[in-house]
């Protein structure tokens, strides 16, 4: 619907046509009872108001370019003489009737204060204003309207100083209210305050010059090319947030005081791909790092790979680096866009895919491969580097899943078990693996028994009855290794690994709802009390069965709690 | 019947739009201003009006005024063991109104029209409707004060086509309004105004001031009055303040420790001092202006409203700001009830009103708390975006689009602000709306936030998330200012169970009140003399007969009126 169907009028520019055609409608719709129809109406008479007066200001502007008039020429004169046709100006000053000066024309006044004003030069503008404010020189609105106008044709030209037109704008408000020079004088408003704006910036940027290598760049009148500026990082990354800061805030300092030419030849240099001596540096040393790296792996596995060792190595491990940072530099923009994404990649890695079964449990058979792999004994190197791989990939998987069911506080204390029990092993007949290793496979170990296996038992079906059973058999099968082993005294190697993949399922079928220091503690009397009743001679405890002998101890008293309490609260891992 | 509620600073009055014209109703003491001061009176019941303003100086830890001042915070003020909010002190102004209304018309009121500054914020008119629930009023509509007062003076000739400007200086606020007037359409162009500038604040500046003119701060040295000495001291500026309307010189006076001091006020000095406070008059006069897109010159009339423009330093700034003499052809304490009183009428579909519309505006912008780019890749929080700007006619709806600016962003959050500044910081902070978006990338997701505000100036936001049409609506109840309708649920309740002292005897107990602030003034045998004339009024009264209580009264009114020598109202 057209705004001159819902005000019921053909197309008009008579502005008192409009207010009455509205003023019927609206007293069909009143504003408190029918919000939405009004709403339309008030829209509707707004901009029929609006296109009335511009039509009206098009008739203005034709007529006075018919009479060959400028426009802006001495607007002030005139404002006053059209003013002055309209007699409403007579009113006395002052509201005491008796004191009645001679009635003096508001435009007149105001021209007269604005020659004083002006005549006095641009110095001291801020104070003179304060006290003609003071005298109450500018109290009636009309005479400072008019003086308003004069001052913003003045403060428009290029020739003003630029503390009068401070003075001017702060003390009149035009910064924060334009709106009434604006629509008065819409040019000379406009190029005032643009004017103002960018010297300020002018001046802000200025002050940064003195200590910023850039900023001067930008604002010196030719472009000064040095090796120094254009191969440093540091000084065109200052350029590019230089540049981006004036050009998305400070569009009239580059109008009125920065030289085009000058900009753009630095911003063509700014956003050139080049090849910083910044990373002529980086690359170096990357360069001699990744050729220590290289020594050390040829010297620890001995590869033979001499070549490394000598000048020629390091050559290559810098030529290598030199390609991988250049080819940094000068990839394209968009090359590097999916690293965008990380946060929400991130997101999906620790809610969704954490929680996954196969994320949760797969690690366990994994692990358990790897460990059993470990008492091959007399391992070939491929064998001990594959197995280090897959432990290391197994702690990093388990810490993974393990992170949100455990405390932070278990997992320092599995890594202390895991510092004091690998150590040891890395003694004995792990010694292949070296320290390190044995280390973060005590520590997956450990956390494998403090998570204990109620999610996974549950997730392969082992509920109710079966559970109990489980636990039977594997108690039985305990007791009937470790009598084994004290009676037998089997030395076979398959024997240790028979043992360490028993408590491993002794581990799955409990969960530890006791405090670990507990188990611990209780681990350790019973072992006491099975050596003081079993004698201190039997094969127990020689290594590894004493550390089996213990875990499973550790394990069974877990079980037991799980067993105990199975009764009371229905619930097997309880 | 809709009555019309003036809920002033300093005094408050009820109108009532009766037999084709608005009507000033008297209180039960036959004045058209009640005093908006409330007190305990020694026995525990509630005194209103006249008798708590004496008792402000003579029992100040019982008696509060000015309450208004701090409608939708969360200020108590304790009047003896109970404390109050601003808006149940203002609640029970408006009931003793209220009961003066009932009393006139002769059968029970329960709704009215309350006036507010225009320029008001939202909590502030949520605090004045919870004012009038308390009091057992359904508030209609909440009606500007200037635009109150235009409606006064555009009554009287509808069909006139003009434009002038509502100048409304009350006891604390300031309002600036431009009306315009064409076809029995009454449309308010622009408001502007100053929330905490009104007659209270000359008041202030004289009490300040006169320590150090007359050398009572060096005489007080480290000491300082008493809250009754305080208040007397206030009153005497008050007095001061009035005395200087009428004649161009004015002594203030005041006795400390058996010393006078005193300050010799011209009408001059007076101007010189006042110069701060002139100035905060000129902003708000300039903006609505600028706003209204009028000149000076355009405007035809210029119109007083509000007891402080009784000043003359208030006049002559004002005529020599416009160029003309003012209008004051209705009583400037009285032209913003009276207007409550027309749109009161409007309301009613009064018949005598049938061809008058009156369209008001909002006089502050709103908008919320957005992010701005200012280089690429580069955005600076806590910008403020108007929706509805200010001096938009109400009522007025309007909707603004916003998008994300972060990849995957879950939630969007919306603030609401009302103010001018360019930052949120810097302006009123509303209220929030929090919820979940779909996860994409910057931009793809956005958002139509809708304002609507009603005539009241009650404003809503709607928040439409645009590709699954999904609504949220803003309630702001988060604002510790206001009350929350549990809370006024439970205080009205413990708000009736207090006493209010009968309006029937509220005469004879304002007259006591009176006596008992005016012997604190006077010293020696005057004092003696109004003392031993209290008693005997006070004995007439024990016996309870009309007709000789009404004799004693006019006794001791005259009494005090000689003792006194005009400060008595």
């Amino acid at each position: 619907m057209s705004v001159w169907t819902i005000l019921g009028i053909r197309a008009t520019s008579d502005e008192r046509e409009i207010k009455r055609a509205y003023a019927g409608k609206l007293k069909i719709t009143r504003p408190e009872d029918d919000p939405q129809a009004f709403q339309e109406l008030r829209d509707a008479y707004e901009v029929a108001l609006r296109m009335a007066k511009q039509a009206a200001e098009l008739d203005q502007e034709q007529e006075s370019d018919r009479d060959d008039q400028p426009v802006h020429r001495e607007a002030l004169e005139q404002a006053a003489g059209r003013r002055e046709e309209v007699p409403v100006y007579t009113a006395a000053y002052e509201f005491d009737p008796d004191h009645n000066p001679a009635a003096v024309s508001p435009s007149v006044d105001a021209r007269r204060i604005w020659g004083e004003f002006l005549s006095a030069g641009e110095a001291r503008a801020h104070e003179r204003l304060q006290e003609m404010s003071a005298k109450g020189e500018l109290l009636n609105l009309q005479v400072r309207e008019c003086f308003e106008l004069s001052a913003v044709q003045y403060t428009a030209a290029e020739g003003c100083d630029h503390d009068f037109r401070e003075a001017l704008v702060g003390y009149f408000g035009w910064e924060n209210d334009t709106s009434f020079i604006a629509r008065e004088m819409p040019d000379a408003a406009g190029e005032t305050l643009a004017r103002m704006r960018a010297r300020r910036s002018f001046d802000h940027f200025s002050s940064l010059a003195v200590t910023d290598d850039a900023a001067r760049a930008l604002l010196a009148e030719k472009v000064e090319r040095k090796f120094t500026r254009s191969a440093n990082a540091t000084f065109i990354t200052r350029m590019r947030a230089l540049i981006d800061e004036m050009r998305w805030g400070h569009a009239e300092m580059m109008y009125f005081y920065v030289d085009q030419s000058v900009f753009e030849q630095w911003e063509a240099i700014a956003q050139k791909k080049r090849y910083f001596f910044q990373t002529a540096v980086t690359s170096a040393f990357l360069g001699f790092a990744l050729w220590l790296a290289a020594r050390f792996v040829n010297g620890h596995y001995q590869l033979g790979a001499d070549l490394v060792n000598g000048v020629p190595g390091l050559l290559i491990c810098q030529l290598a680096c030199f390609a991988l940072m250049a080819g940094y530099a000068f990839m394209p923009q968009d090359a590097l866009a999916w690293t965008h994404r990380w946060p929400h990649i991130k997101d999906k890695l620790l809610q969704d895919y954490r929680f996954r079964p196969s994320t949760q449990f797969n690690w366990i058979g994994y692990f358990a491969v790897a460990t059993l792999c470990m008492f091959v004994p007399a391992p070939p190197w491929w064998l001990v580097l594959a197995v280090q791989l897959m432990i290391v990939e197994c702690a990093l998987a388990a810490t993974f899943a393990n992170s949100p069911f455990l405390s932070k506080l278990s997992f320092v204390v599995a890594l202390f078990i895991g510092v004091f029990t690998g150590i040891p092993m890395a003694t004995g007949a792990f010694a292949p693996y070296g320290a390190w290793m044995c280390i973060l496979a005590a520590f997956t170990a450990v956390q494998l028994a403090y998570r204990g296996g109620a999610e996974l038992t549950e997730w392969c079906g082992l509920v109710g009855k079966r559970v109990m059973a489980a636990r039977s058999a594997w108690l039985a099968g305990a007791v009937g290794l470790v009598a084994y082993a004290a009676l037998a005294a089997p030395t076979h190697a398959a024997f240790p690994a028979l043992g360490w993949l028993w408590l491993m399922a002794g581990a799955l079928l409990a969960r530890p709802t006791i405090h670990h220091a507990f188990a611990i503690i209780g681990a350790w009397c019973l072992q006491i009390a099975l050596r003081m009743l079993a004698g201190s001679s039997t094969p127990l405890w020689a290594p590894p069965m004493d550390t089996l002998v213990f875990c499973m101890l550790f394990i069974a008293i877990f079980m037991s709690v799980n067993i105990y309490r199975a009764k009371i609260n229905q619930h097997q891992f309880s | 019947m809709i009555i019309g509620i003036d809920l002033g600073t300093t005094n408050s009055l009820v109108a009532v739009w009766r037999d084709g014209k608005a009507n000033i109703i008297p209180n039960a003491l036959g004045h058209n201003l009640t005093p908006s001061c409330v007190g305990m009176d020694d026995d525990g019941t509630v005194l209103i009006g006249e008798a708590a303003r004496a008792r402000l100086q003579t029992h100040p830890h019982l008696t509060s005024a000015l309450f208004k001042r701090y409608m939708g915070s969360e200020r108590q003020t304790q009047l003896g063991k109970q404390t109050f909010r601003p808006e149940e002190l203002s609640s029970m102004v408006l009931r003793s109104l209220k009961e003066d209304a009932e009393a006139f018309l002769g059968h029970k009121v329960s709704e009215a029209i309350i006036t507010v500054p225009a320029y008001f914020s939202d909590a502030q008119r949520k605090a004045t409707r919870v004012a009038g629930q308390l009091a057992g009023l359904k508030v209609e509509r909440l009606l500007n004060e200037p635009t109150a007062a235009a409606l006064a003076y555009g009554i009287q000739d509808t069909q006139r086509e003009t434009k002038f400007l509502v100048f409304d200086l009350g006891g604390g606020t300031f309002d600036v309004s431009i009306l315009e007037l064409f076809e029995g359409v009454m449309e308010v162009r622009a408001s502007a105004g100053d929330n905490f500038l009104g007659g209270e604040d000359f008041v202030t500046l004289m009490f300040d001031t006169f320590f150090i003119r007359s050398g009572l701060d060096k005489a007080l040295g480290s000491e300082t009055l008493s809250p009754s000495q305080r208040q007397r001291l206030r009153d005497e500026a008050e007095r001061v303040k009035r005395a200087l309307s009428e004649s161009a010189t004015a002594k203030m006076t005041f006795h400390y420790n058996g010393a006078e001091y005193v300050w010799e006020l011209t009408e001059d000095s007076l101007a010189q001092l006042c110069e701060p406070l002139m100035q905060r008059l000129r902003t708000p006069v300039e903006r609505a202006l600028r706003d209204a897109t009028i000149k000076a010159s355009e405007l035809d009339s210029v119109v007083l409203a509000g007891g402080a423009t009784r000043m003359p330093l208030v006049r002559k700034l004002a005529s020599r700001m416009f160029g003309r003499f003012p209008m004051i052809h209705l009583d400037p304490d009285e032209a913003i009830a009276l207007g409550a009183a027309v749109q009161a009428g409007l309301k009613m579909r009064d018949a005598a009103l049938d061809e008058v519309v009156m369209t008001d505006v909002a006089p502050y912008s709103l908008g919320i708390g957005i992010a701005r780019q200012v280089g690429p890749n580069n955005y600076e929080g806590g910008h403020f975006l108007p929706i509805i700007e200010r001096n938009s006619t109400v009522p007025v709806s309007r909707v603004e689009n916003i998008t994300t600016i972060n990849d995957y962003q879950k939630e969007l959050m919306v603030k609401v602000y009302q103010g001018e500044a360019r930052r949120v910081t810097d302006n009123i902070y509303l209220g929030t709306l929090t919820f979940p978006i779909e996860a994409k990338k910057a931009g793809e997701v956005s958002a139509d936030v809708r304002f609507t505000y009603d005539v009241s100036g009650v404003l809503e936001a709607e928040i439409t998330v645009l590709p699954s049409q999904e609504k949220h609506k803003l309630v702001i109840t988060e604002n510790a200012g206001v009350m929350t309708p549990a809370q006024v649920e439970q205080r009205l309740t413990e708000l009736s169970e207090l006493k209010i002292h009968p309006r029937d005897r509220i005469e004879n107990r304002t007259l006591v009140a009176q006596a008992d602030r005016l012997y604190e003034q006077l010293l020696g045998q005057e004092r003696e003399f109004l003392a031993q004339h209290v008693a005997a009024f006070q004995a007439v009264l024990d016996k309870q007969e009309p007709v000789a209580t009404r004799r004693a009264r006019d006794v001791l009114e005259q009494v005090m009126r000689q003792l006194e020598g005009g400060i008595f109202l």
